[in-house]
């Protein structure tokens, strides 16, 4: 039973009314004529007795319908429970909850979490039943609900440490279910981790059920440090027609004491090369491994340390592939100002995530062959291409290429139908003005990173003459100058896009070039370009690979699992879970020969900061009575008619409160009637008549 | 004597049947002649053609009243006296005063009053009628012929409620004025409920019996005066003064019955004591006790008349 609107009930105040009244209305009297009051004078008075309460039956009857009106203004209401069912007996339900994140595979921390488990479960009474929920960054619950510690043992002897980081959330959910669900008398969670600080957020949402107790076993004492191999970085350089890939590692040295591992760098399976790296506790050393050549397809690599305590973590696995960023194309008219395209090629060339390979090219002298997987093309005051080589180049853009055209002093003046009818915006004379880039739409996807730089490090860009841009085609403003002039347009053109820059891309007319933001403008712009056809060299497990490009083909993991994807598979991706080497190929591709994906731990769980496990315990209990509380709220969830159903008491209180009082105005009357009446003053009735 | 609520006529004395009537006159009647009724006496009695005895006459008397079958015998005047001659008067002090309104006291008065006139005319006695509250309200002077003029008076006492004013009635004062008026010496019966201290009463009466005259107190109350029934807390009105009383009657109905019935104890012995026929009159109590009562004076009346 519940009250929606328990304000009222401070109405009950209003029961003293009819006993105020009850004492009151005897001093508030009818007028009795009397022939004299001589004798009643006379008679000794006791004031205090008339504080006395007459009429009780009248009194309760009306402090009870008072009451009644007041509790069904208050609109109580009926509730379900707030727990299930009473259970028919004192047993528990326990759930387990055993971290199986890669962290765990440190020293003897799952030898001694199983052993838990084990314990646990062979403690478990025949009234008893026990789940486990095994989890990492997700959970999955590895044993039903039961009394057989067999089975438990059995099960959790096939378990072992994942490659993902640890999250206590969708674990304690998934045992809040479970206990919710439970109709046994006392709950139980007993969790059994190495209690990493990154694995709990404040921003879980845990809600257990009331009364549900939270024990935990801790597994992480008694651990030494641990080097890891933090991160691979690649970086190509291209000699004549081969790309040489040097590669670089840190290693990072978690623990407290001067580690001194030996790192190996190995392709194709193969031991490339073996450096000795020093690292100081708790820093980072880079080992450079000499530069080796790439293939057209993807190689895989792996960088090793010397094994530790956590082997997990002692090998990063990468992809080298010969392309493996954007490529620019930049086309210049005849006769080109020197340098015209030197600030951006340059800004290009330096860019490493993606590495951008740039060539630039006379528009005269370019042929279909240098549009070939291009990403990025730019007409830098070139006109736009006519012809076979302007077609293909819009069937590129339409393909998921950008093309950026710059207009300058010189270029685009004129347009063909077929430009005139992809392009965003025509393009104006040029004009004197000395101004400021005033406002960019951080909402797209070029500016976007710049989100949260702010806007003053556009505006303090200058310059002093552009080329009007006149929007066409519902080509779209990114970027516009102090004057309202359009800076940047931009439209998007099948899977591609066109660009119009009003600018220069040298430092003819904006000191642009020289502005910090230029490099990462462009980066961004090349990163744009390549953005859902990027081959990245590794992930991070646990990782989603979208697989909706490919057509038939088959995953198989690095434990050797095959997942069929074909095009009639919802969903068509597949979760990279294990660390190592995925393999993606076709049907009739030879095993070994496909795609490899590099799958690597979160580095963030070889963080061995470890937090006091009572206060997780008590996280989540706090916020498990909060939610408890929150639920009553809930309970009001339902259709309008059980909500009204639920509610409808009111009806029936009032209705008795209206019975009773009817009851009481009968019993005033028949109380009024029963008292003596004065004589009156009047005579004889006769009399009077006659 | 037998008693006379038993005769067949003794329910024209019920106050209720009584109350149908409407003429005070026939009511007055009713009473009377239910109550002679249950007498089983002539409706004569005490007639004034009744002999009385012979006395010598004497210059100025009426020649008729000379007994000549004596003068025959003896040769000698001798003069007729009846018993008719020594008729008294009755005089009715009725208190009209604002306390006599509660209730049917007033109609009862009246009604009690006019018995008392009318049987008292049957006896050829002389009849008076005197109104008082807390001042004279109304006098009739005694006399033979006064019957109708008495019964008109205390009729429109009936009908029309006397406007007195808020005052409490002071017997003394009232009494002290009506003896100067009442010159002959007379039977008077007052008829009051006798709101004042008995020694007040008695005070007054006494300036009454101090001229000679013979007194009846009748005692007029409610019986609700007696019980005080009342239940509900109310505030009672005093009719003479006015002044209000918050009253819970349930805790003072006891002390109010005590200190009533010792009141009219006190006035009763009072009275009598001092030689006045006093009688308390419920007014659900037939009539027929005041007209007993005015019999009684009245025989001795004549006992004394006869001694003197």
């Amino acid at each position: 039973m519940g009250i929606l609107a328990p304000a009222f009930l401070a109405g009950l105040l209003a029961i003293g009314i009819p006993v105020l009244i009850h004492m009151i209305n005897r001093e508030r009297r009818e007028t009795v004529a009397f022939p004299s009051l001589m004798f009643l004078r006379k008679v000794p008075y006791k004031s205090v007795r008339r504080q006395k309460l007459r009429h009780l039956l009248l009194l309760a009857m009306r402090c009870l319908a008072i009451a009644i009106i007041i509790a069904a203004f208050a609109r109580p209401f009926f509730q379900r429970p707030l727990t299930p069912p009473a259970a028919a007996s004192d047993g528990r339900e326990v759930v387990v909850l055993l971290d199986r994140s890669y962290s765990m595979g440190l020293g003897t921390r799952w030898t001694r979490a199983t052993a838990a488990v084990n314990t646990i479960a062979n403690d478990i009474r025949s009234t008893d039943r026990v789940s486990v929920i095994a989890f990492d960054a997700t959970a999955a619950q590895v044993v039903e609900p039961t009394a057989d510690a067999g089975r438990v043992d059995r099960v959790v002897s096939t378990l072992k440490p994942s490659s993902a980081p640890t999250k206590f959330g969708p674990a304690f959910r998934m045992a809040a279910q479970i206990l919710t669900a439970s109709e046994q008398a006392r709950r139980e969670i007993v969790l059994v981790s190495d209690f990493h600080r990154i694995g709990f957020s404040p921003n879980d949402e845990v809600a257990l059920p009331m009364r549900t107790t939270v024990k935990t076993v801790d597994v992480s004492r008694g651990e030494s440090g641990d080097v890891a191999v933090a991160s691979v970085a690649v970086s190509r350089q291209t000699d004549g027609n081969r790309v040489r890939a040097t590669v670089t590692a840190r290693v990072t040295n978690l623990g407290a004491e001067m580690r001194t591992v030996n790192a190996t760098l190995e392709l194709a399976g193969r031991p490339a090369d073996t450096r000795a790296v020093r690292v100081g506790p708790r820093a980072t050393a880079q080992v450079v491994f000499p530069a080796t050549n790439t293939a057209s397809i993807a190689t895989r690599a792996v960088v090793r340390i010397t094994p530790d305590s956590q082997p997990a973590n002692d090998a990063f696995y990468f992809t080298i592939a010969e392309d493996a960023g954007a490529s620019v194309l930049i086309l210049e008219p005849a006769g080109a100002r020197a340098n015209q395209s030197l600030f951006a090629s340059r800004a290009w060339a330096v860019a490493d995530d993606p590495a951008v390979r740039v060539d630039v090219r006379s528009s005269s002298a370019a042929t279909p062959l240098d549009l070939r997987n291009r990403s990025l093309i730019v007409l830098n005051e070139a006109d736009l291409p006519a012809g076979q080589f302007g077609e293909q180049i819009r069937q590129q853009v339409k393909a998921g290429a950008i093309l950026l055209v710059v207009p300058g002093e010189r270029g685009s003046v004129g347009l063909t139908p077929e430009w005139r009818a992809e392009l965003p915006a025509s393009v104006g004379p040029a004009s004197d003005h000395v101004g400021r880039w005033a406002s960019v739409d951080f909402s797209n996807a070029l500016f976007e990173p710049f989100k949260t730089t702010g806007r003053s490090d556009f505006s303090s860009v200058t310059l002093s003459r552009y080329r009007a841009l006149n929007v066409i085609n519902g080509g779209s403003v990114i970027a516009r100058l102090d004057d309202g002039a359009p800076l940047i347009v931009e439209r998007a053109s099948g899977t591609g896009r066109i660009l119009m820059w009003a600018l220069s891309l040298d430092a003819n007319w904006t000191d642009a070039p020289f502005h910090p933001l230029w490099v990462p403008l462009l980066h961004q712009l090349a990163r744009r370009s390549i953005a859902g056809s990027e081959v990245r060299s590794y992930f991070t497990a646990p990782h989603v690979l979208d697989l909706s490009r490919e057509g038939s083909v088959v995953v198989e993991s690095p434990s050797g699992q095959r997942t069929r994807i074909s095009p009639d598979s919802q969903p068509r991706s597949v979760e990279l879970k294990e660390r190592g080497f995925y393999e993606v190929r076709g049907g009739s591709t030879a095993i070994g020969a496909g795609r490899p994906v590099a799958v690597n731990v979160d580095l963030s769980e070889s963080d061995q900061s470890h937090f006091d496990p009572a206060e997780l315990v008590a996280a989540v209990t706090a916020r498990g009575e909060r939610s408890a509380a929150r639920g009553n709220d809930a309970l009001f969830e339902g259709t309008a008619q059980e909500l009204e159903r639920r509610q409808a008491v009111w009806w029936y209180l009032l209705f008795g409160a209206v019975l009773l009082l009817a009851g009481e105005t009968m019993f005033s009357n028949r109380l009024s009637r029963r008292a003596v009446k004065p004589p009156t003053t009047a005579i004889i009735e006769g009399a009077q008549n006659g | 004597m037998t008693a006379p609520t038993s005769s067949p006529g003794a329910q024209l004395l019920d106050p209720a049947v009584l109350a149908r009537i409407s003429n005070l006159e026939l009511r007055a009647r009713a009473v009377v002649e239910g109550f002679i009724q249950g007498l089983h006496r002539a409706p004569h009695l005490g007639s004034s053609t009744d002999f009385a005895e012979h006395r010598p006459y004497v210059p100025g008397d009426d020649t008729r009243r000379i007994d000549w079958k004596v003068y025959a015998r003896s040769d000698r005047y001798y003069v007729k006296e009846f018993e008719a001659d020594t008729n008294t008067n009755l005089i009715v002090f009725l208190d009209v005063s604002r306390s006599m309104l509660y209730g049917s006291k007033l109609a009862y008065a009246t009604t009690l009053a006019a018995c008392l006139a009318y049987f008292s005319s049957l006896q050829r006695d002389r009849v008076g009628l005197a109104m008082f509250a807390n001042g004279v309200v109304d006098f009739v002077p005694a006399s033979a012929k006064h019957l109708r003029l008495v019964l008109h008076s205390l009729d429109h006492a009936a009908r029309n409620v006397p406007k007195v004013a808020a005052n409490p009635t002071r017997l003394r004062s009232v009494f002290q004025r009506l003896s100067d008026v009442v010159r002959r010496r007379s039977m008077v019966a007052v008829i009051s409920d006798f709101y004042e201290e008995p020694d007040d009463v008695v005070a007054a009466i006494n300036m009454l019996r101090g001229r000679g005259n013979d007194i009846m107190a009748l005692h007029i109350l409610e019986p609700s005066e007696r019980t005080f029934p009342f239940t509900e807390s109310s505030n009672f009105v005093d009719l003479e003064s006015d002044e209000k009383m918050p009253v819970i009657p349930e805790y003072l109905r006891e002390g109010y019955q005590k200190v009533i019935a010792e009141h009219i104890d006190t006035l009763g012995k009072r009275l009598v004591g001092q030689g006045v026929d006093y009688s308390h009159f419920d007014t659900s109590q037939p009539m027929d006790k005041a007209l007993f009562a005015y019999l009684g004076a009245r025989s001795r009346i004549e006992r004394a008349q006869k001694v003197g």
